[in-house]
């Protein structure tokens, strides 16, 4: 006899099965879309890094709209 | 140009009538999805009101009965629940490190780093290997093992959009939106997960067609084993 529990638990395996999927990807294709992605987050910060000071903290400008000249 | 507090507060009622929408679909009407993609959704939704609930119903929400199968096949469409299902985990981190940080009164670039390590934590320990390990073997090491790459990938995607917004909104613009007492946060946080969401599409519709990531998904409950209360017909009745 299969108890809830069981049924449940044979459930669950065959819905893990569903999901499992082989990648079909090159090791190749994954370093350049690695490298891609570093460089497009070193980008995102260093480009407006260089237009603002990222040295102030919330504390340091009290509540001012616009950050001290 | 400084945006009045009114129109942010108005983003923030659409946001909430949005979430209320998407969470009543997903729990009380409830649509065939896996509870992870359930949760994510709604924190999608908090983060990115109207935008995610528009997109829940175009990309997720069953049209008619039985029809959710068929309806999320597109590869678009796995390619929004990939990106649901990794913003939802790293924007809840993001969102938190800020929070703290800025009590802390960190500067903003090392409040940058540490969102970017909470934001992965979260996304990687919690919503991919922890909600995710059942679908991917039962184990939560090999689900780590599994996910932290394309966590990754798509991390540094969401990152690339969504930290720009934040460094020129709150240095460049406002910085009363450093401090979260102030709606001006919660909206410079709102259009950066937004902006991170669709920054990282792409490398998940990759990842998605490369069978690195998974999808949309469609559970429905398993129909009660049959343990026949009927008698059964003596064999000479049919024949």
């Amino acid at each position: 006899m299969i108890t809830t529990h069981e049924t449940d638990r044979i459930d669950r395996i065959d819905h893990a099965h569903e999901h499992q999927m082989a990648p079909v990807v090159t090791r190749t294709q994954l370093v350049v879309v690695t490298v891609l992605t570093v460089l497009a987050l070193a980008l995102g910060i260093a480009l407006p890094a260089s237009q603002v000071n990222l040295g102030l903290s919330g504390h340091d400008v009290g509540g001012l709209v616009m950050p001290p000249a | 140009m400084i945006l009045p507090e009114w129109l942010l507060w108005s983003w923030f009622a659409l946001a909430a009538l949005s979430t209320g929408y998407v969470a009543w679909d997903n729990f009380v009407t409830g649509n065939p999805e896996e509870t992870v993609m359930k949760w994510g959704w709604v924190l999608i939704t908090v983060y990115m009101g109207p935008i995610a609930a528009a997109l829940y119903v175009l990309a997720d929400k069953e049209p008619r009965p039985g029809e959710h199968e068929r309806f999320i096949r597109p590869l678009w469409k796995q390619g929004i629940g990939s990106t649901v299902h990794c913003i939802a985990g790293d924007a809840t981190g993001i969102v938190a490190a800020a929070v703290l940080t800025s009590v802390l009164g960190l500067p903003m670039g090392l409040d940058l780093v540490v969102e970017y390590v909470a934001g992965f934590g979260v996304g990687l320990l919690v919503f991919q290997a922890l909600f995710m390990k059942d679908m991917m073997g039962g184990s939560y090491r090999a689900a780590l093992r599994g996910a932290w790459v394309p966590e990754w990938l798509s991390m540094n995607m969401m990152a690339a959009g969504m930290f720009p917004v934040m460094i020129f909104l709150m240095m460049g613009r406002d910085m009363r939106a450093m401090d979260p007492l102030t709606p001006q946060f919660w909206a410079v946080m709102s259009l950066g997960v937004t902006v991170g969401f669709f920054v990282a599409y792409p490398v998940n519709v990759w990842m998605v067609a490369k069978n690195l990531k998974h999808g949309l998904m469609t559970a429905r409950p398993r129909p009660a084993p049959i343990t026949s209360s009927v008698p059964r017909m003596p064999a000479e009745a049919l024949s």
